[in-house]
């Protein structure tokens, strides 16, 4: 359907050319013409290709299948993933499984995130102490050090106790032993002794940066990847734009002096080195994962009401009238700007300025291709809907065939009934015969009928549309306008929550009773079941239901009178 | 006891706890393929994974903090090392790690004291360690285990990983029996059983119902199945291509198109391999053929499709077929190579000939004689031929009239390299008669099952002559299902015994298993509703890699 084919495996290769360019354009499944946009490709679809090509596609897809019944796969939550023709309703898909076993649990997991927890924040934490000491006595350096270099040195030696250096013959840092002419340094930080090699001083950038956050964070901008640590002393300390407490101190001090500035060793600077990273952590969000968010966001609100939409489509298709034609338009809308959104951003994220990064391209063309590939498998099987025109007609031919199926039926049920009354005999009953699938077969022929889509049917109210409808409303033939309230089907809530009524057996229901007073009788037999399923969202909607249907049947019964 | 499923439920959950988010997903050598084996790309882009990197792969990977990075690795030295220098200078903004195994608390020590930049926020074992070729067959991928016949301990210790794991991922804690004749068998049940007792927090497992049980079972108890030439898609594939972690190279085919050099086969992502994987290479062809034909009335179209040639042409001239079709087009391609190898290498008659020999009444003369004409006919390759000789040399073992000599004159003069003329003995002291428990010929000791095989056969004699042949594993298996394997030659491990019939089954082979094999338990498990049988081996062999295994078998 697309040029740019993903790799069905995620093997990780040398992206191709293919893969890190993804290339514009969609094409269409069934000329193969080229198709610049979505917008083109989907007029296209809808103004070139009717129904038909579309239920050809439909039943290839199905055929594909049909040799099944070898796949050993219970697979609850698998999903075609190479499919790419299939949208996620899965079409007339369906595995004949063989093997049924138990649905997978979660396998085994152990977790150590506690223990690594308690061993790094107990180490951290002596870090974070540790490195709040050295703050505060950079703090105290640079900010309340006496300028006169003798009463600073007292000052200095005082504020990290210095070790004394003749206990030291070996230099911790880099494990010299120290001769007799080789200089001693003290750490200012945290007063150990270290040789000319093993010490630096800390740039007053990096300094500033740890005792004065906020200013730094202004003044930052222009030279951020600066660190401290790695600046020799010397006399390359210039006066730098603002930073200004931290100069006008340095001032003070007399920057020829180049023991005055502050020197430390290397655990200390690394100790100050990590502070500061993670005060950099604080990054913002890049561009790229902005756009990112949108496409994700747009595809999973699309993902959401796309379900509905196609079942809406297919309702008015089926010439049924519990959705207006207006909702559906409605939704379409909603669901084309949404769709209109991930190209956008999609388009926005091939539109960025050039990396050289290998990895960031790479990035870029998978989130492209993620949106790409989301768009190609909704907007292509997206259902049409009908002209208001069309749709009046639809449901026209649909009362009529109810009320030609409704009359067939009755006329066979009092047939059966003389039978039944002739022999008086009991085995077949009303109920399990009028199920016979002599329903209307307009539907048939579009590709989203409901049957196609419908799996099992363990739930009585997802017994066909047309078949409930016969049954329960044996007055339809007389007043067009009366159609009993529709029992709402639980199966999109009930199946994706786990939830599903048992069906009332027929034998369970007075054999002799209206329809409606049967159809009375079951939904408050499944409004028990939701009840002790705990599921009380069903039981509100099926109370609903179930007032709607009495109301029905008292009018009905008010009119025969 | 889905153990593909139990994998994906393992990966699905790393990525759900990351959140949302872009994400890098960071393996090693080994868990990309038991990711890749169940996974699509497309399937986790969807999910934000746009990255994938090699945490062994050397060095240079750019930092990128506004990525998550969730990291899925196997608890070897190698990696704690890696990943400790990772966490020391992270590349990413935050970490979920997950383990393929159980890790010593003290790596976890060691880790937890290079993240000092508390990036981390998940560090969990999943045990999805071993390859899921579907969802009642594992592979670990570890080939040449045997060394004089005997455990190397890093190879024993990585078999005892992958084994246990696929255990803890579907929550077993079975009950072991092991082939009493392998002593490597034994030693690995030992370790299995070790492993138990020391981490019995960790395997306690409630089972409603018998306590499941853990066959191991030694290649050298049958070596017959892994030379055989097999007639179902998926093992006649790997048998005459070969299957690496899914992926099949077709860049030997004659004029190949650049995008089929390598395929995927995967019962994840293509639907009509799950459905066919099965399937007997004649069946898969004929519903290929009706498939067309139902397009061509749908598309009112008229164009003969005979052979499979003319099914090439057809997707050729129907661009929008194999648009439409998908993955059918690599089928085709697949099935034309196949169908081009059968009759330029006779295979046909040479399967004919595996199958009298191993399951059919053939004497030695007449084997004899069919074996000279089938190895003098130019058109066999030499490795067919040596396979052919390797059969013989097990089913006539015994047999006073055997001729070795001739044979390998025979084979030198096909031009069979020297190395391989020393098979035939390697094989007789690796699986010969010496070793077995079983007469994988005439079998007095094999399952009344097998006997019954035997007799009606002549009777209906309508059984498909190329495969005659039933795994050895599943008589055993059979009479495992029905309590009625013998305890001398399969014991207990411990002496605890089960009283009843067990339900959920997990058979090792040690030496590599073969997908008839694979085709043969799902066959048991779709006969038995109530039973629950998972195969796996050190390795999947075909003809091949099996003289490898052979070859080196003996060697210090
Ligand atoms: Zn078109
Ligand atoms: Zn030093
Ligand atoms: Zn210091």
């Amino acid at each position: 359907m697309s040029r740019s084919v993903p790799r069905s495996s995620l093997t990780p290769q040398r992206p191709t050319a293919a893969e890190v360019v993804v290339r514009e354009g969609f094409i269409c499944p069934i000329c193969m013409q080229d198709l610049g946009t979505i917008d083109e490709l989907q007029e296209h679809f809808e103004r070139d290709h009717t129904e038909e090509d579309k239920s050809i596609l439909q039943q290839l897809k199905g055929m594909l299948l049909k040799k099944v019944g070898r796949s050993t796969s219970p697979t609850p939550e698998r999903r075609n993933g190479g499919g790419g023709l299939s949208d996620d309703e899965g079409g007339g898909f369906h595995n004949d499984q063989l093997i049924t076993w138990d649905p997978q649990d979660d396998g085994d997991v152990t977790s150590h995130t506690e223990y690594f927890r308690k061993i790094r924040d107990n180490r951290m934490e002596r870090f974070m102490v540790e490195t709040n000491k050295l703050i505060i006595r950079l703090d105290k350096l640079v900010h309340e050090a006496p300028s006169d270099p003798r009463q600073r040195a007292v000052f200095e030696k005082h504020l990290a106790s210095w070790v004394p250096d003749h206990d030291v013959p070996v230099c911790p840092g880099c494990g010299k032993t120290f001769k007799r002419f080789m200089r001693k340094h003290h750490c200012r930080l945290c007063g150990c002794v270290i040789c000319t090699e093993c010490s630096r001083f800390l740039d007053e950038a990096f300094v500033e940066r740890l005792t004065n956050p906020v200013g730094a964070a202004l003044s930052r901008s222009d030279d951020s990847s600066r660190r401290g640590s790695d600046t020799k002393p010397g006399p390359g300390m210039k006066r730098s734009n603002s930073s200004e407490s931290l100069m006008s101190i340095m001032a003070s001090m007399g920057s020829k002096d180049k023991e005055q500035v502050v020197r430390a060793c290397e655990i200390c600077r690394g100790l100050l080195d990590r502070r500061l990273k993670q005060m950099d952590e604080k990054y913002e969000k890049t561009e790229l994962e902005e756009l990112n968010e949108r496409i994700v966001f747009a595809i999973s609100d699309a993902e959401n009401l796309y379900p509905g939409y196609q079942e809406m489509a297919a309702s008015l298709h089926a010439g049924e009238t519990n959705f207006q034609l207006q909702q559906a338009v409605e939704l379409r809308n909603q669901l084309m700007r949404l769709f209109d959104t991930v190209d956008l951003f999609g388009k926005r994220v091939a539109a960025l300025p050039e990396t050289t990064s290998p990895v960031e391209q790479k990035l870029r063309s998978k989130i492209r291709m993620n949106a790409m590939d989301f768009l190609k498998s909704h907007v292509l099987s997206m259902s049409v809907l009908p002209s208001p025109e069309k749709c009046e007609e639809l449901q026209r031919t649909r009362r009529e065939e109810i009320k030609r199926n409704m009359a067939a039926k009755r006329a066979a049920d009092d047939e059966r009934k003389r039978q039944l009354l002739s022999r008086n005999n009991h085995h077949d009953s009303p109920l399990s015969a009028r199920k016979k699938p002599d329903k209307p077969k307009t539907a048939s022929k579009n590709p989203f009928d409901r049957s196609t889509q419908k799996g099992s049917s363990s739930n009585p109210f997802e017994e066909d549309e047309s078949d409930n409808d016969d049954s329960l409303n044996p007055f339809a033939a007389d007043d067009d306008e009366e159609v009993p309230p529709k029992t709402k089907r639980p199966e999109t809530a009930g199946r994706q929550n786990g939830w599903a009524a048992e069906p009332v057996r027929a034998d369970e229901l007075d054999q002799d009773d209206d329809p409606v007073l049967q159809q009375i009788e079951i939904v408050k037999k499944t409004i028990e079941q939701a009840k002790r399923a705990g599921r009380m969202d069903e039981v509100l909607s099926l109370s609903q239901n179930l007032s709607d249907l009495t109301l029905f049947y008292k009018q009905q019964v008010l009119q025969q009178l | 006891m889905d153990l593909l499923l139990a994998v994906r439920l393992y990966i699905n959950k790393m990525i759900d706890e990351s959140g949302p988010g872009m994400k890098v997903l960071l393996m090693d050598k080994e868990t990309i393929s038991i990711v890749s084996v169940v996974y699509a790309q497309s399937e986790v882009l969807r999910k934000e994974v746009y990255l994938f990197e090699r945490i062994d792969g050397g060095g240079n990977r750019e930092i990128m903090k506004h990525l998550k990075c969730i990291c899925f690795v196997r608890p070897t030295r190698d990696n704690v090392d890696n990943l400790c220098h990772e966490l020391k200078f992270p590349k990413y903004g935050s970490y979920y790690i997950y383990f393929s195994n159980i890790i010593p608390k003290t790596d976890i020590k060691q880790l937890a004291e290079c993240d000092e930049q508390e990036v981390v926020k998940e560090i969990q074992e999943f045990y999805a360690d071993y390859l899921a070729v579907s969802a009642h067959v594992f592979s670990l991928n570890i080939t040449n285990i045997y060394h004089e016949f005997n455990w190397v301990p890093e190879t024993l210790n990585r078999v005892m990983q992958g084994l246990s794991s696929t255990l803890l991922a579907l929550k077993k804690a079975p009950l072991i029996r092991y082939q009493n004749s392998s002593e490597m068998a034994h030693r690995l049940a030992e370790r299995i059983r070790q492993l138990m007792a020391k981490e019995s927090s960790l395997f306690d497992f409630r089972t409603a119902g018998p306590q499941p049980v853990l066959l191991i079972l030694d290649r050298r108890e049958d070596s017959v199945s892994p030379l055989l030439n097999q007639w179902t898609y998926q093992a006649m594939v790997h048998e005459l291509l070969g299957i690496q972690t899914n992926r099949v190279s077709l860049a030997d085919v004659p004029n190949i198109a650049r995008e089929m050099q390598e395929v995927v086969l995967s019962t994840e992502q293509d639907e009509f391999y799950a459905a066919n994987r099965y399937a007997n290479f004649g069946e898969i062809a004929t519903s290929i053929k009706q498939l067309m034909e139902e397009y061509q009335t749908k598309a009112k179209m008229h164009t003969k499709v005979e052979s499979i040639a003319d099914m090439k042409t057809f997707i050729e001239s129907y661009p929008q077929f194999k648009k439409i079709s998908g993955a059918v087009s690599k089928h085709v391609t697949v099935i034309g190579e196949l169908s081009r190898l059968v009759a330029q290498n006779e295979l046909l008659q040479i399967s004919e000939l595996e199958q009298e020999i191993v399951a059919g009444q053939l004497d030695h003369g007449d084997c004899f004689q069919r074996m000279r004409q089938l190895i003098a006919n130019p058109k066999v390759t030499s490795l067919d031929a040596l396979r052919l000789v390797l059969l013989y040399t097990l089913r006539f073992e015994k047999d006073p009239n055997r001729d070795s000599h001739t044979f390998a004159e025979m084979l030198r003069k096909k031009g069979l390299p020297e190395r391989w003329l020393q098979l035939p003995d390697k094989l007789a002291r690796f699986g010969g008669s010496r070793f077995r428990l079983t007469d994988l010929f005439h079998s007095e000791t094999v399952s009344a099952d097998a006997f019954m095989r035997r007799l009606t056969k002549g009777i209906r004699g309508v059984e498909n002559i190329y495969t005659q042949h039933v795994p050895l594993v599943k008589d055993l298996v059979d009479q495992l299902i029905k309590n009625r394997l013998k305890e001398p030659a399969y014991p207990y491990l411990g002496g605890v015994e089960l009283k009843e019939r067990p339900q959920d089954i997990f058979v090792f082979v040690l030496g590599g298993m073969t997908y008839e094999e694979g085709y043969a338990i799902h066959e048991l498990n779709k006969a038995n509703p109530s039973c629950r049988v998972c195969i796996g081996g050190t390795t999947i062999h075909n003809a091949k890699s099996f003289l490898e295994e052979l070859w080196n078998a003996d060697q210090p």
